[in-house]
């Protein structure tokens, strides 16, 4: 380095910013630049003065905070139960959405058997009572009875097993096995519905990456129509209003000391907490699709054997990650409610006959282990001082059980 | 399967646990060392103090939800400044009617002025040295006192949005307009 360096390079020098090469050419400089040196000498000088005038000038000069800083410790733990709040905010409209969507369904699969029934005298007569619901709920929250309605035996659609230019069931349950398989039967708002002799898709208020993915993956299918532009406002079903629109601030639940103690502390039972919110989210989801399917098709007794095969093996996938989630509240849960002196006797559950009935008890019971555990650990406001809390949950645990075990068996016929 | 009752998910669930905690314990020791620094930052942006302490925390609360999503923090002091700064900015243009930071420095300075302890600056230079800082260009300004935390050219560049060479330039101007306090 001949000539003398810039000031702007001296300063990256003397900051450290200068790549190794550079550095050592302006150090050999300095070594041998009385003018550079001391030209460095003095930018050092203006930053001493600088490091002065932070230290002691601005230390003093500024004021004080004006109080004492919080404990950071409590706003984790307060950041980290928002983000378990949040979630749970999140849960009860996906589910919402969900039981929008079975509602919606339902209710195109009885108008669809009532027009098919004014066309065709051949067919099994719809009975009357098909225009009431075939489920009816406690509207009290977290105490959901299920009153289940003697089914018809008649079969809502004939099956047909060649998909032809009129869309049939074989056609409606390619398209729900292709959502099964992307996971769009999982909350996703869509709805799928047999009209106009065509399988119609509807989604509503999907991002527009899901919305190509899901007409990405029916394009091949014969005989559907997708349509993502207008959806039909759906009224959300009674059971959708249970949970609470907004979530109260996180209560101090009965449970809440014993909890800590047995668990170690409030974080441990803040994570707790968020583990138990995730194994029932996606319970739920499983629940609601398996009702969902169990409602569409209330009988497959009349499908041909391909139909049935597919019908039932969806309903078993959802079976299974039911089954799944249970074995979490097994592992985890089930110990934390017998320390808490919980006291239940294995469940017990009514014998039916057809899976799709099974499935709405397995609904409701998934349905009543979630609400329970949220009141235990305080995201729901509820009664959580109720003593029984924890023999009631573990309750329905076992109730859960004793209806998956049963609707295995039938969806194994 | 663990032998250990409730099984493999509490196993994962106490590890997600200490995971946790130390990560507590990182973001609080740094909220430990650097919550006044980042405070005094913010005032010289401009804040008030009890805005500046609020903002601070916020920070630090930051800090402390992105590491816990994951994200990979090479610097975390220099990703507080960073964020603090542009946290700051936005504060600010919330409480332009409020008093501004000179006012509040040289009320503090006259308060001082008898305090025989403060011998390395005279007053006199101080508050040379303290006007010609705040006849720093904004920008000059910034670099100077994110470089007196100890943020490097790129982490002020990218707290600031401009390039490393172009805070080197900015800092250049800052340090020949502060010699001069020492040349006159």
């Amino acid at each position: 380095m001949s000539n003398h360096p810039e000031q702007s390079l001296l300063l990256r020098y003397i900051d450290g910013e200068l790549p190794g090469r550079k550095s050592r050419l302006v150090q050999q400089h300095l070594e041998a630049c009385w003018e550079c040196r001391t030209e460095v000498e003095e930018l050092q000088a203006t930053v001493a003065d600088c490091v002065r005038y932070r230290k002691q000038f601005l230390n003093e000069a500024l004021p004080e905070p004006p109080q004492a800083w919080r404990d950071i410790y409590r706003e984790f733990d307060r950041l980290d139960a928002a983000a378990v709040s949040a979630r749970r905010s999140f849960l009860p409209w996906r589910w919402g959405v969900a039981a929008a969507t079975a509602v919606v369904a339902m209710a195109g699969a009885l108008y669809y058997k009532a027009h098919e029934a004014r066309l065709t005298e051949t067919n099994l007569a719809v009975s009357s009572k098909i225009s009431e619901p075939l489920i009816r709920n406690s509207a009290e929250s977290g105490a959901a009875s299920v009153e289940v309605p003697p089914r018809s035996a008649v079969p809502s659609r004939p099956a047909a097993v060649v998909p032809g230019p009129s869309a049939s069931i074989s056609d409606e349950l390619q398209v729900m096995s292709v959502l099964h398989e992307i996971g769009a039967d999982l909350g996703d708002p869509v709805q799928v519905s047999l009209s106009n002799n065509r399988v119609q898709v509807r989604g509503v208020g999907l991002a527009s990456a899901r919305k190509q993915e899901i007409q990405a993956a029916l394009d091949p299918l014969p005989n559907v129509a997708v349509d993502f532009s207008n959806p039909t406002p759906a009224p959300l079903p009674d059971d959708a209003h249970a949970a609470p629109a907004t979530v109260a601030p996180i209560p101090s639940p009965a449970y809440q000391a014993r909890l800590e103690a047995q668990l170690g502390g409030r974080a441990p039972v803040d994570r707790f907490t968020g583990q138990v919110l995730n194994w029932n989210e996606s319970a739920m989801a499983h629940a609601y699709a398996l009702r969902l399917l169990a409602q569409q098709f209330p009988s497959d007794a009349s499908m041909s054997e391909p139909d049935r095969a597919t019908l039932r093996g969806l309903a078993r996938d959802h079976q299974t990650a039911l089954a799944a989630q249970l074995a979490n509240f097994d592992h985890a849960l089930v110990p934390v409610l017998n320390g808490l002196g919980a006291n239940s006797m294995p469940g017990t559950a009514p014998a039916y006959n057809e899976w799709q009935i099974a499935s709405e008890q397995v609904f409701q019971a998934a349905r009543q282990v979630e609400v329970l555990s949220s009141m235990l650990l305080g995201v729901t406001p509820g009664k959580s001082a109720d003593s029984d809390l924890p023999s009631k949950l573990l309750g329905a645990v076992n109730a859960l059980r004793a209806d998956l075990d049963q609707n295995q068996r039938l969806l194994g016929r | 399967m663990s032998a250990f009752p409730y099984g493999d998910e509490l196993v994962g669930f106490l590890r997600q646990d200490r995971h946790v905690s130390e990560l507590q314990d990182r973001v609080a020791k740094l909220f430990e060392e650097s919550r006044d620094d980042v405070y005094r930052y913010l005032l010289t942006l401009g804040l008030n103090p009890s805005r500046a302490q609020e903002a601070v925390q916020e920070v630090f609360l930051r800090l402390y939800g992105a590491l816990k999503k994951g994200e990979d923090i090479q610097n975390p002091r220099g990703w507080v400044f960073r964020v603090a700064h542009n946290h700051g900015l936005k504060l600010r243009e919330r409480q332009l009617s409020e008093a501004p930071f000179d006012a509040l420095i040289e009320a503090r300075l006259a308060s001082k002025a008898d305090d025989p302890e403060r011998v390395l600056l005279g007053r006199e230079r101080m508050a040379q040295f303290h006007r010609a800082v705040e006849s720093l260009s904004e920008q000059q300004k910034r670099c100077l006192f994110l470089r007196m935390e100890g943020l490097r050219y790129p982490e002020i560049g990218a707290a600031m949005g401009i390039s490393p060479s172009a805070v080197g330039e900015f800092l250049r101007r800052a340090m020949l307009r502060l010699k001069k306090v020492r040349d006159e």
